[in-house]
């Protein structure tokens, strides 16, 4: 992947993460703030592919594993947060 | 080393289809008036967005181990953002977010005790 | 599907569950997507939250209906009553009540016969009976 293609393809993510950023800040419930959160959360996979593309991570499929499995949990208790406890 | 040159094109495709997917998915939250909506929408990002960066991540760096462990992953994230989805979109309605106007039907609504003068709903936000 | 020898075509099954599902999971993709790059006087979604009888029996089923249906973009479990085996499901693109619970039970059919080694019983009820709210409700009856 050349520098460029690099660049541009973190800039778009970068610029996905920013609109959930607003929404995160504006949202009127603790609910849309985790949603955005959960976007967030798919960029910063992006990210994480990208950038262990480009360093030649030897490990890079096990983080993005690793990742995949840890995700929901912030959505999870989020969640819980936002109903107070209540399922 | 051609096909080494078509598995790097295609890896490139399928990244930007998923970072194409997500900044959609920024723009749905803003656009789309409720909760439910917006969930909605980023489970296009959840699904697809993720599983196609993988993809193409895969292809850019391809080994059976990585095969592996790349579908391993893929799997992993639709189950698990699901189950997160659920769980997000299940709160929201416990905690009075209630569904934009242009909600036509709502059976769920009967089901329901009536929470509109409980004011706990709103000290959480 | 009374007529094929059940046991035979258990994995074929399968894997045409697996194939529809992954069309009709990038067929839903695409639709949202356009829907919200669409000018909003343009846009198609009439949302509305429906009562889907459902014919699942098993934990196992339960789950797995709900995850698919969250899985697809546009249609979203919020909660299930397992004791009127009704999915409660929010969609994006709803023109009327039945247009929506036909594509869910069309899923819910292809998936339980996936599942099942024989497709059994896939009657639901009929009508959707009225859920009356209680105060405070029992442990596990709405989760």
């Amino acid at each position: 992947m050349s520098e460029i293609t690099l660049e541009i393809a973190l800039i778009l993510l970068g610029l996905g993460m920013l609109l959930a950023g607003v929404r995160a800040y504006l949202g009127p419930k603790i609910t849309d703030r985790a949603v955005a959160a959960d976007l967030i959360f798919f960029a910063i996979i992006g990210f994480i592919a990208l950038i262990g593309l480009r360093a030649n991570i030897e490990a890079l499929f096990d983080i993005i594993l690793i990742a995949t499995l840890l995700g929901f949990m912030a959505a999870i208790s989020m969640a819980r947060l936002g109903s107070g406890g209540r399922r | 080393m051609e096909l080494h040159d078509i598995m790097h094109g295609a890896g490139l495709v399928f990244i930007f289809l998923g970072i194409l997917t997500i900044i959609v998915a920024g723009i749905g939250l803003f656009r789309l008036p409720d909760l439910y909506l917006r969930a909605s929408a980023v489970g296009t990002s959840a699904g697809l967005g993720v599983a196609s960066i993988v993809i193409g991540a895969l292809l850019m760096d391809f080994s059976g181990l990585n095969l592996v462990k790349a579908a391993v992953a893929v799997i992993a994230q639709l189950l698990t953002s699901a189950v997160g989805s659920m769980a997000i979109a299940r709160s929201g309605y416990l905690n009075n977010s209630l569904p934009a106007e242009i909600t036509h039907t709502d059976d769920l609504l009967k089901t329901r005790r009536d929470r509109a003068t409980d004011p706990e709903g709103e000290s959480s936000t | 599907m009374s007529t094929t020898t059940s046991l035979a075509s258990w994995p074929w099954r399968m894997v045409s569950f697996l194939l529809w599902y992954i069309k009709a999971f990038v067929l839903a993709n695409v639709y949202v997507t356009l829907d919200v790059l669409r000018p909003k006087r343009r846009m198609k979604m009439s949302p509305a939250i429906i009562a889907v009888p459902a014919a699942s029996e098993s934990d196992t089923e339960w789950t797995l209906i709900s995850c698919f249906i969250t899985l697809t973009p546009g249609t979203l479990t919020l909660s299930i009553s397992r004791e009127h085996k009704i999915l409660y499901v929010h969609g994006m693109f709803v023109e009327s009540r039945e247009s929506l619970v036909e594509e869910i039970q069309e899923m819910e059919d292809r998936m339980l016969r996936a599942l099942r080694r024989s497709p059994g019983d896939l009657s639901r009820p009929i009508r959707v009976p009225d859920v009356v709210p209680v105060d405070e409700p029992p442990e596990g009856e709405v989760r």
